[in-house]
């Protein structure tokens, strides 16, 4: 292992040393670094700035001489300075930053969700709610990012920002969404005639009165859950989590998360003092706390099946958690709205400048300007995931030890997530490797529609301007990270499938 | 001086540097453009002697979109100097002085008066405000203002450092030493707020150069210094001693993004101090509690970075207020199209035009042929095709010293010559090439290939001046001024000069060039001479008295036209947007933008 990782190592440093040369090169032919300074019509300064610059940038010297030069630099750990004289580390550093608090969120959402609805979709293959989800992913995976960014930016920010001046849903609209719903709702249920139909109309009418109760009531103006609807998430995520984890045939782990979810229900009540303004290190502590809370209630409600009812409950817990969080978020979303002059979502950016509010109030302003951008990158890396996760899946459910399993007579929940789903995961662990270490070269068109100006902006910028020292800098994260990230991969394989020796 | 001869006089100063301005020499409403811009000496712009400087700004916030990031707040050096910086220390520092949307110089008078006290020699007097400070409370004075001459000037070389031919660089990084050389080397006391420049020769831009700029007293506090040591040693033009002090000046404030320096090390002379910097987001100005006049409309003014094409949908979801993005035809109507938006489309000081290659032994040396191919230009077709879209207004441009929208103009072509080529004439163009028998001569139109709208032009032209006999051959390239062009390795360049309301820039395009080479020629690309423009040039350049300019400017103008160097096309256009809300916006086409007068912005609440 350790000669192979050396050996990999080794090649992948040549193959940068080379690459870095041709983008360098590149770099340095792709146009005029003047080009800001032609055409000013002075009394010859513009000349003198071209002369400064051109020392700076050593433009007098052959390419190949500065190429040597910038990685004589870089050995020292110095990566130069742009054309304006700006420390290129200084660049980077927040440019890394905007890169990975764009694409990070949207690229783990992107996993969960793809892998989820891929497997849901191979469980049940040639349904309608498979075939509604090949379509949807096709659709998805060949749209142009740049297109679904403006469209998100008209249809969700400037048009729904302007609906929120008068926040009242049309009956025509109510009865399209009703509908739509409906149908997705039969495509996720299956079953024959009688239940497609029976849910269909059930989520119509449920969705339909829905959202006429809240457009009627003025929810959104002033949302909120509430202690109700709290209670209901709770408890219906209560049932969820046990339906995912130990299943319904023993009492005791549904007892267990239900217990749970009681307890968070007793915690709401009492969390203003706790939750007024709290941190991310309280929040994060309090998600601890409420795991560690279930899996004591798993272990002593459980009683033999404990081992089902701890996951369980720790997941209702923490699911109860999530609402509860989302619950104070609203709470503060009047008091928010506020102070953007009514329009919370944003088209550009990571924040509104010098916004200072609680933990609640910031919260729904990293909200409001992060939702654009990553359901844009959302909407398109999770129909990839989606697809490898079901043919990934459906492989694995063919496999003669998934037959066995069955015929030793394990419940079906136990066969998909004990046996089949944590082999369907390995060839994804390749692909998330791929994608990490592609995500941190900077996703250069949302960058640029969202206006945040990460890696991929410091690479656009560099090459329009014709300065290398931004782009190379752009090269050796991008470039180092994919090279690192390939070899995780590799590594993660070896260690995830045991077939696989390398050596 | 009484205070009426001094407004009199000052208004004859700044139309005396602009050549352009015309029936103003003694009348007060000099400074409303035709383009519908408010009158710049709006209520804000005059200090208002009832004002209570106790006065608070309102506390909104009004954002400007900014497609490039701060990078420096030296923005005089060679490299801090892009518009970008200043756009955002507009009003940060203080200044004597700011560009109008006429191009002119404005004064700020709450900042301080400056005036000429003699014309032989030129000597200009300059009185800060007696109240003027810094925003840490040191007051801004002669040494500041001694500094900025020496940082400015050029008259201080490196001791070490030298360029490629080996003559030493100057020890403080300038953008350019013009006007600033020409001073005689200045003297003042510490803590004076009266000093007096005095001019080698005159110079018909005097009001341009005013020095005061970066806080000296920063500088002397990071040389290791004391203000007397720093005025010491300019005064002895101690090299080493200024050495250091020339170490912080050419980057101790350059900035990497989101890394405003202390506000010790960047204090304010305005209205405004920059007090954050989100890197790739937000730069934000603040009011300057310490500003001794009237405060400014807003009390926080934003600026966010952001690339042009995003910049609409910004501005319709008023995630930004202040947008000026190039324009386009879909642009334009896309803007149109949004509700509760202000749109405003103008003439920008920046021209297109045709220059014709005259180097020794190119065909173009003989002027009856660029006359052959002047007549044949498309100049009607190009405005209506391609310009109007944007700016239904626009119109040939006649002159190359003037530009439409000034109040000279009308008078500059009269008579100018111009005339003769208002109407395309292929049948005329066609005469001259047989007379010559040259019908069918190639001519390569260079010019940057990126920009479709020239693409365009170029195939204009083509379809037009082929029928007169011309071949012409669209030689787009990547690089054309670090290429062809320096290299004269074209018939006809095209291009847009970027000027300004002061016509002294258009001297170094038309005078002859020092040399016929790649590094000699300037902006005079194409080698044009002719003695008797150098000489009004010459004297152009040292005319203080305004008619006197404006005869010159029109015999230049006049000799231009006879000479046919180039040919000017139309004005770029200058596209401003802005919420309707925001009030007090007064478009400015000039270098200083919009953000000149950023202190009179407003929301209506």
């Amino acid at each position: 292992m350790a000669a192979f990782m050396v050996r990999r190592l080794v090649i992948s440093v040549f193959t940068l040393l080379a690459a870095s040369f041709i983008v360098f090169w590149g770099t340095s032919i792709a146009g005029d670094p003047m080009s800001d300074l032609r055409g000013i019509q002075d009394e010859g300064d513009a000349q003198q700035q071209i002369d400064a610059r051109s020392r700076r940038m050593r433009l007098g010297d052959p390419i190949f001489v500065r190429y040597l030069a910038w990685l004589g630099a870089l050995l020292t750990g110095d990566l130069g300075e742009n054309k304006f004289g700006q420390s290129v580390s200084g660049i980077l550093g927040p440019a890394v930053s905007a890169t990975m608090q764009l694409v990070v969120a949207a690229t783990v959402l992107a996993i969960v969700l793809g892998v989820t609805i891929g497997i849901v979709s191979a469980l049940r293959q040639y349904s309608g709610f498979d075939y509604s989800l090949t379509f949807a992913a096709f659709l998805f995976f060949s749209l142009p990012v740049f297109w679904v960014a403006v469209m998100l930016k008209q249809y969700a920010a400037i048009d729904f920002n302007n609906w929120l001046r008068d926040p009242e849903i049309a009956v025509p609209v109510i009865v399209v969404l009703g509908l739509v719903s409906g149908l997705a709702w039969m495509a996720i249920v299956g079953g024959d005639r009688q239940r497609r139909l029976t849910s269909f109309g059930v989520a119509a009418v449920v969705t339909a009165l829905g959202l006429w109760a809240l457009s009627a009531s003025g929810w959104f103006t002033d949302p909120g859950l509430g202690l109700i609807a709290v209670v209901i998430l709770s408890l219906g995520g209560a049932v969820g989590a046990t339906f995912l984890l130990a299943g319904f045939r023993y009492r005791q782990p549904l007892t267990a998360a239900l217990v749970t979810a009681g307890i968070g229900i007793v915690f709401y009540l009492f969390s203003e003092p706790v939750l007024e303004d709290p941190n991310w290190l309280m929040i994060l502590l309090l998600a601890v706390i409420a795991v560690g809370v279930g899996l004591v209630v798993g272990r002593y409600v459980g009683g033999i099946h404990r081992r089902q009812a701890m996951p369980a409950a720790a997941l209702s817990a923490f699911f109860t958690g999530g609402v509860i969080f989302i619950d104070y978020l609203l709470q503060a979303y009047s008091t928010y709205l506020s102070r953007v002059r009514g329009r919370p979502i944003s088209t550009i950016g990571a924040g509104t400048p010098n916004f200072q509010g609680d933990f609640w109030e910031s919260g729904l302003d990293s909200i409001g300007h992060l939702i654009l951008p990553t359901t844009a990158l959302l909407l398109i890396s999770f129909a990839v995931y989606t697809r490898y996760s079901r043919a990934s899946m459906l492989e694995v459910m063919n496999q003669d030890y998934v037959r066995t399993a069955r015929s030793k007579g394990l419940t079906e929940r136990t066969v998909v997530t004990k046996h089949a789903f944590r082999n369907a995961l390995i060839p994804i662990t390749t692909l998330m490797a791929f994608d990490f270490g592609a995500v941190i070269g900077g996703a250069v068109i949302t960058e640029r529609v969202f206006g945040w100006q990460g890696m991929g902006h410091m690479f656009i910028k560099g090459l329009q301007e014709v300065d290398p020292p931004p782009v190379m800098a752009f090269f050796l994260v991008a470039g180092g990270s994919i090279v690192v990230f390939n070899m995780l991969a590799d590594i993660a394989y070896a260690y995830l499938d045991p077939r696989i020796r390398v050596g | 001086m009484t205070i009426k001869r001094r407004g009199v006089a000052f208004m004859a100063v700044t139309a005396a540097s602009a050549l352009v301005l015309a029936a103003c020499g003694g009348d007060d409403d000099g400074t409303t453009d035709d383009n519908g811009a408010p009158d710049d000496n709006g209520a804000a712009e005059d200090p208002d002697p009832d004002a209570d400087p106790g006065d608070e700004p309102s506390d909104v916030v009004v954002t400007y979109a900014s497609e490039q990031e701060f990078t420096n707040y030296a923005n005089n050096t060679s490299e801090g100097n892009l518009l970008a910086n200043q756009h955002v220390v507009n009003q940060v520092k203080g200044s004597f002085w700011r560009y109008g949307p006429d191009g002119l110089a404005h004064p700020d008078e709450e900042f301080g008066t400056y005036d000429v006290v003699s014309e032989d020699p030129l000597m200009v007097e300059f009185n800060l405000h007696p109240e003027s400070v810094w925003s840490d409370g040191e007051p801004i004075e002669c040494l500041d203002w001694i500094f900025g001459w020496a940082a400015r000037s050029g008259y201080f070389q490196h001791p070490t450092d030298t360029n490629d031919e080996g003559d030493p660089l100057p020890l403080f990084s300038t953008s350019g030493v013009t006007g600033y050389e020409d001073w005689v080397k200045p003297d003042c006391e510490l803590g004076d707020k009266t000093f007096t420049a005095e001019y080698e020769t005159p110079n018909a831009n005097w009001v341009l150069y005013a020095a005061v700029d970066m806080p000296a007293h920063v500088v002397a506090r990071e040389a290791g210094m004391s203000n007397e040591e720093l005025l010491q040693a300019i005064r002895d033009e101690d090299v080493d001693a200024l050495l250091p002090a020339a170490e912080f000046y050419n980057t101790g404030w350059v900035m990497a993004p989101g890394e405003l320096l202390p506000e010790e090390l960047i204090p304010s002379s305005g209205r405004y101090k920059l007090t954050d910097w989100q890197a790739g987001q937000s730069i934000t100005a603040e009011w300057n509690e310490n500003y001794w006049g009237t405060p400014p409309a807003a009390k926080t003014i934003v600026f966010r970075f952001l690339d042009q094409d995003q910049q609409t949908q910004a501005l319709d979801n008023l995630d930004v207020d202040i947008i000026d993005p190039q324009p386009s035809p879909d642009l334009v109507n896309q803007l149109q199209g949004l509700q509760g938006v202000n749109v405003h489309i103008a003439d920008s000081f920046t021209y297109e035009h045709v220059d014709f290659n005259m180097r020794p032994g190119h065909y173009f040396e003989d002027r009856d042929l660029r006359e052959a191919f002047a007549k044949c230009l498309p100049r009607e077709l190009i405005v209506e095709n391609l310009i109007h879209p944007v700016n239904p207004d626009a119109q040939v441009l006649n002159a190359r010293l003037t530009y439409a929208f000034q109040p000279d103009y009308d008078y500059q072509i009269e008579g100018s010559g111009a005339d003769a080529y208002a109407e395309q004439d292929i049948d005329g163009a066609r005469a001259i090439l047989e007379d010559k028998d040259m019908v069918g001569t190639e001519v390569r139109i260079v010019y940057t290939e990126a920009n479709v709208r020239r693409q365009d032009q170029v195939a204009l032209i083509r379809d037009a001046c082929n029928e007169a006999g011309w071949d012409v051959v669209d030689a787009g390239s990547s690089d054309p001024f670090g290429v062809e062009i320096p290299d004269g390795n074209f018939d006809i360049a095209m291009f847009a000069w970027i000027g300004s309301g002061y016509v002294a820039g258009t001297a170094s395009t038309f005078m002859t060039p020092q040399a016929c080479t790649a590094e000699g020629t300037g902006n005079n690309n194409v080698c044009y001479s002719n003695e008797t423009v150098d000489s009004l040039y010459r004297e152009l350049l040292q005319e203080v008295d305004i008619d006197a300019q404006r005869e010159l400017v029109k015999q230049i103008e006049a000799q231009l036209w006879e000479d046919l160097p180039t040919i000017p096309l139309f004005n770029h256009e200058y596209l401003l947007a802005w919420a309707d809300d925001v009030e007090g916006v007064t478009p400015n086409p000039t270098q200083h933008g919009v953000t000149a007068t950023k202190h009179e912005w407003e929301r209506a609440l």
